[in-house]
């Protein structure tokens, strides 16, 4: 007669499944053991921070509009973190360098400060009341979005660590669906919850249950287990110097190009980015858990374009694809203004996941194609900086342009600014279309 | 027409099998070009369940004079090369900052070759 416990072997079974899951995949199990440790702890890091960050990154704005925040003081909001996440970008690739430890830079800085700051959203309201209440939200953000950008050269670096090279296509596969799954579910749970409970206490539950989310992937990011001492990299230290910088935008006029069109691109995202949120709640009547909804349908478009995207980019190149979608993507904001009920919004957020799925895979992989290995992270940091000042420029003018003319010429604004900047790249910036895998081979790519 | 043209093939000059293991998301292209190429072949889908690994072999037959051909072909498609991928989720925000993204390595392929005593097509 047996006398195993089939609970325990069910048990069992669950929790090696899910270590395979949160490993990768079975082919995980070739790599040595503290590989596989730190795949696990890397997943579940990524499992409860993009779920914390998906409740912030959803309701933040219309957790502020709820609490009285103008329109031209959300733009500010997202203007001023933008801009203090730019300054600290550089600071950050220095400190992050030169720390022998770079997991602690991480859990400080987006570990640490930022979900320090998510716990007093949701305690502020108990403390400060109207006006003051706002302009601490605004302060919060400024800090938790400074302290996440200063932290984010150091976790890139620790993941180009602690996960092998030829493993990550497979592993950020697996990955990428287990957090796309559960961010989707948290989204909607989070609405739903903020509809039920009211306003402003449903929103403050959600951003405490967004501060344990962040807590558990501190936790899980505190196991990883970052190899011995790293030693700082004067060539790596070097790219970031100011002079570096300008000699590079000196150097190479194709990237010179690439970069004034990401910056009227960006610029023209900025003036609208804040605003859809606050549109769909104050215009169109949407309720948390609407707006909640509206997000994950872009999200769920995403993933299958994810996938298309990247076999796309393989045939026709990057700046194909990036064209490609950017001719496209200019559409999505000017339909906004046909709308007159949140229903309205899902086919353009359908069309706006896809899009833009296509649209960032292709310009990170243009980056890549334009840049060598030894001057990569001074294109990305020069990138990275465009990007997001001008988004900063863009929320402070949209703030303005959306208080003083209203949503529609805003929306067309938007519209007009990423057709502009998507010609100005397609005439101007050359790229490796000749140099995709199936091209260099003498193939067709149809 | 020269002996090593796939066109040219014929039951009796296949004497290898040559196995071409690679990710899932690679083979449409591998299969494609063959195709285009004039290679007969076969796909077998390994996909261990939803978190195994998304494997498949490629099968196809040739005579020894096309060997150098394939593998040329097979490299031409399946090379490893670099890309950047979402690195933080999927969770796109229409309109918002790009979201996290990594290099990584992506295409490669194994290939294993087999002496076949004798092939029959029915």
């Amino acid at each position: 007669m047996s006398t195993e416990n089939p609970n325990r072997n069910f048990l069992a079974q669950l929790r090696h499944y899910v270590a395979i899951v949160l490993a990768g995949g079975s082919w995980s199990t070739q790599l040595p053991g503290v590989v596989q440790s730190n795949l696990r702890w890397y997943s579940s890091d990524g499992l409860f921070a993009s779920s914390q960050d998906a409740i912030v990154v959803t309701y933040l704005t219309i957790y502020i509009l709820a609490l009285g925040a103008t329109t031209t003081e959300i733009g500010l909001m997202s203007s001023l973190a933008s801009l203090v996440a730019t300054f600290l970008l550089v600071p950050g690739a220095i400190i992050g360098e030169r720390a022998r430890q770079r997991k602690w830079v991480v859990l400080s800085g987006g570990g640490g400060i930022t979900r320090l700051a998510i716990l007093f959203y949701a305690l502020v309201p108990f403390i400060l009341k109207g006006h003051s209440a706002v302009i601490a939200i605004i302060a919060l953000k400024v800090i938790a979005d400074g302290a996440a950008n200063f932290s984010l050269p150091a976790w890139t670096a620790l993941t180009g660590e602690i996960i092998p090279m030829a493993w990550r296509g497979r592993y950020f596969g697996t990955r990428n669906t287990i957090i796309g799954v559960a961010t989707m579910g948290i989204t909607l749970l989070a609405g739903e919850l903020i509809t039920r409970v009211g306003v402003p206490m449903g929103y403050q539950v959600v951003f405490g249950v967004a501060f344990v989310l962040g807590a558990v992937a501190s936790f899980s990011f505190a196991h990883l287990q970052e190899p011995p001492d790293h030693e700082p990299n004067p060539a790596a230290l070097a790219a970031y110097t100011p002079s570096a910088l300008i000699k590079t935008l000196r150097d190479d006029r194709n990237f010179v190009y690439f970069c004034v069109s990401m910056m009227l691109w960006n610029l023209a995202l900025g003036i609208a980015g804040p605003f859809f949120s606050v549109y769909m709640v104050s215009r169109l009547g949407a309720t948390a858990a609407i707006v909640g909804l509206l997000n994950i349908v872009s999200s769920i478009a995403s993933l299958p374009a994810q996938r298309f995207f990247g076999q796309l980019n393989d045939r026709l190149g990057a700046r194909r694809v990036m064209i490609i979608c950017g001719l496209l993507i200019p559409i999505m904001p000017v339909s906004w203004i046909f709308t007159s009920s949140p229903w309205h919004i899902v086919p353009i957020n359908i069309g706006s996941g896809i899009l833009w799925a296509g649209f960032n895979l292709a310009s990170f992989n243009f980056l890549l194609s334009i840049s060598t290995p030894e001057n990569r992270a001074r294109y990305s940091a020069l990138f990275q900086i465009v990007v997001m000042l001008t988004s900063a420029i863009g929320a402070a003018l949209g703030g303005f342009m959306v208080t003083h003319w209203g949503y529609n010429i805003v929306f067309i604004l938007s519209g007009a600014g990423r057709f502009a900047a998507i010609l100005l790249f397609w005439k101007l910036v050359h790229g490796e279309d000749g140099n995709s895998p199936v091209r260099a081979a003498g193939l067709p790519a149809d | 027409m020269t002996s090593n043209d796939p066109q040219a093939q014929t039951d009796a000059s296949i004497n290898q099998l040559v196995i071409v293991a690679l990710a899932e998301g690679e083979a449409g292209g591998l299969i494609k070009t063959l195709i285009q190429h004039h290679y007969r072949c076969t796909l077998v889908n390994a996909s261990g369940g939803w978190a195994g690994s998304a494997e498949v072999f490629v099968l196809v037959g040739i005579s020894n004079e096309q060997h150098n051909d394939l593998l040329e072909l097979i490299g031409s498609v399946c090379g490893t090369h670099r890309q950047f991928v979402p690195a933080r989720g999927s969770f796109f925000m229409p309109d918002g900052l790009p979201p996290l993204m990594i290099e990584a390595e992506i295409g490669s392929a194994q290939v294993y070759t087999l002496a076949v005593d004798r092939y029959e097509a029915f």
